[in-house]
């Protein structure tokens, strides 16, 4: 997109600690700004808003928390003919790599609980040493959540509020009881046995990967 | 420790070396920066008049919310007979008081007074930001560096605002304390054009703060930032100041000579009233806006100067 601007060395990976940044990485158009152009090459915020179709101040008030943050850097400064002085920035790596301890506690447990369960399970997943790269994210996440929200709709059949007698079981029972019928009932579904095995996919995928690097 | 290479680097051709001080600074950069800046305000004309307006708005009405935020409470638990008489006690304050009280007094009614108008400014400095960045803006972004970076343009205000006003303070100090020891004639003709300088001078100095602040700094940083630039580039932010100056009084000059200067009328009486109109509503939607662009512009030129990420000659300081 911009072969005149010289591409200057960055990282291959930079890990972040730091919760702030991690929570500022995972707002929908700061994640597209570095991970699917910034990453890339060196872009102006005229051209990020034209490719994102989102006006220059919202794009230009993402890229300065962004820059603050140190997750991108200003790389070259030019000036059109017409005078408009074009910034261009980069990310200051082509990956970035999330400290486990510090994913989990840009989380509290309210949050996990009410806003993004789905996010926190999967960067949960890093104590396994399964690491889902950034371009599997999106995917991952979407398996991942309609699984989630089909064992929600399957569990309402029959863990009713109404039902006093099973509301009455003890705790473990009425677990082993959910258990069970919440596995018959999804073996039942074929949409939900279609959507895990592409889930199971996806995990066999990185467990080979560990396996190979191991080896 | 390395030893020294017989073999250094080859020269990137691409990439010229980015200068870092003022050693060939010339007046046509500054020019470009007003060329630029008053194209730029008049093709974008309908979007800055649109927030101008607009913020003229929000200004009357956070005035108005100001005043109702000291006015209700009291009213609500003082009552109205306390708000007379408090009324009463300042105007008295106001007749009675001098030295340091009077001035803290009136800094501390007029401050809040002015806070509205920094961010104001600030707002259309954001909008010139989204214009010499990506040459394109709207008149409702205004608003949106309202909420981005409203605390830190009031801060920004505020400094330039107290430090305009230091040295006046000192210089009312020396003069009424202990006893009201008013300037001679000759003094004054030594004073009044040094208090001129200064306030072109800091301001100057002060002139990238805003751009500063829009550009992510705190108000403090960006007023440093400011100070750092004029000391370095002095040409490009002085001399750019020096005509902002000019093109900001020459206009208001036929409406204030009278009561400023004392100077016979430049224009007759019966014209006085629309051509003051007139200045008025060319400086805040024409200069203003241009002015914004014009600082911006330099600001992020010469920042990328400092930061050695200016690549392209285009530019000639």
């Amino acid at each position: 997109m911009n072969p005149k601007v010289s591409h200057p060395r960055i990282k291959e990976f930079e890990v972040v600690t730091n919760p702030k940044i991690i929570k500022l990485l995972l707002d929908g158009t700061r994640k597209d700004i570095v991970f699917n152009y910034l990453v890339n090459e060196p872009m102006t915020v005229k051209q990020l808003s034209d490719a994102m179709k989102k006006k220059p101040g919202t794009v230009l008030h993402h890229v300065q928390k962004l820059k603050n943050a140190g997750i991108i850097q200003l790389v070259e400064t030019r000036e059109t003919p017409r005078g408009i002085v074009e910034r261009y920035y980069r990310a200051v790596a082509r990956e970035f790599r999330l400290g486990i301890s510090e994913r989990m506690s840009a989380y509290d447990d309210d949050t996990v609980a009410s806003k993004d369960r789905v996010r926190a399970a999967l960067l949960g997943l890093s104590t396994l040493g399964i690491h889902i790269s950034e371009s599997d994210f999106e995917h991952a996440h979407d398996l991942l959540q309609r699984l989630i929200d089909r064992e929600a709709e399957v569990a309402k059949v029959y863990d009713s509020p109404s039902n006093h007698a099973f509301q009455s079981l003890p705790p473990s029972t009425r677990y082993d009881v959910s258990y069970r019928m919440s596995q018959f009932l999804l073996s039942q579904d074929a949409l939900y046995r279609k959507t895990l095995s592409d889930w199971h996919d996806l995990i066999s995928h990185y467990l080979r990967k560990i396996e190979s690097e191991m080896v | 420790m390395s030893w020294p290479s017989n073999y250094p680097d080859p020269e990137d051709n691409d990439r010229k070396p980015a200068e870092t001080s003022a050693a060939a600074p010339s007046p046509s950069g500054i020019l470009k920066d007003f060329k630029v800046g008053f194209t730029l305000a008049v093709k974008n004309f309908l979007s800055f008049g649109l927030a101008m307006l607009g913020i003229i708005l929000i200004t009357i009405l956070l005035l108005l919310l100001i005043v109702l935020f000291i006015l209700i409470p009291i009213l609500f638990t003082l009552g109205l007979p306390f708000l007379i008489q408090l009324v009463e006690t300042i105007a008295t304050g106001f007749q009675t008081t001098t030295g340091l009280t009077l001035v803290m007094l009136i800094m501390f009614l007029v401050l809040p007074i002015l806070g509205p108008f920094f961010v104001a400014l600030g707002a259309i400095f954001g909008m010139a930001r989204e214009l010499v960045e990506s040459d394109g803006t709207q008149a409702e972004s205004a608003f949106s560096w309202y909420g981005k970076r409203g605390l830190s343009l009031l801060g920004g205000g505020a400094i330039h605002f107290l430090i305009t006003l230091a040295p006046l303070v000192i210089a009312f100090l020396a003069i009424s304390y202990p006893t009201w020891n008013p300037p001679s004639d000759e003094e004054l003709r030594v004073i009044i054009p040094l208090i001129v300088v200064w306030i072109i001078l800091v301001n100057g100095m002060l002139s990238l703060t805003y751009p500063g602040i829009i550009d992510g700094l705190s108000a403090v940083k960006a007023a440093g930032r400011s100070v750092r630039l004029a000391c370095q580039f002095p040409v490009r932010v002085l001399g750019a100041w020096l005509i902002i100056t000019v093109l900001v009084t020459i206009p208001l000059i036929p409406v204030i000579n009278e009561v400023a200067f004392l100077w016979a009328p430049i224009i007759p009486s019966d014209l006085l009233e629309p051509y003051g109109a007139l200045a008025i509503l060319t400086l805040l939607f024409v200069i203003v806006p241009a002015v914004s662009i014009v600082l911006t512009r330099i600001y992020m030129i010469l920042t990328a100067k400092v930061d050695a990420t200016y690549t392209q000659g285009a530019d000639s300081t």
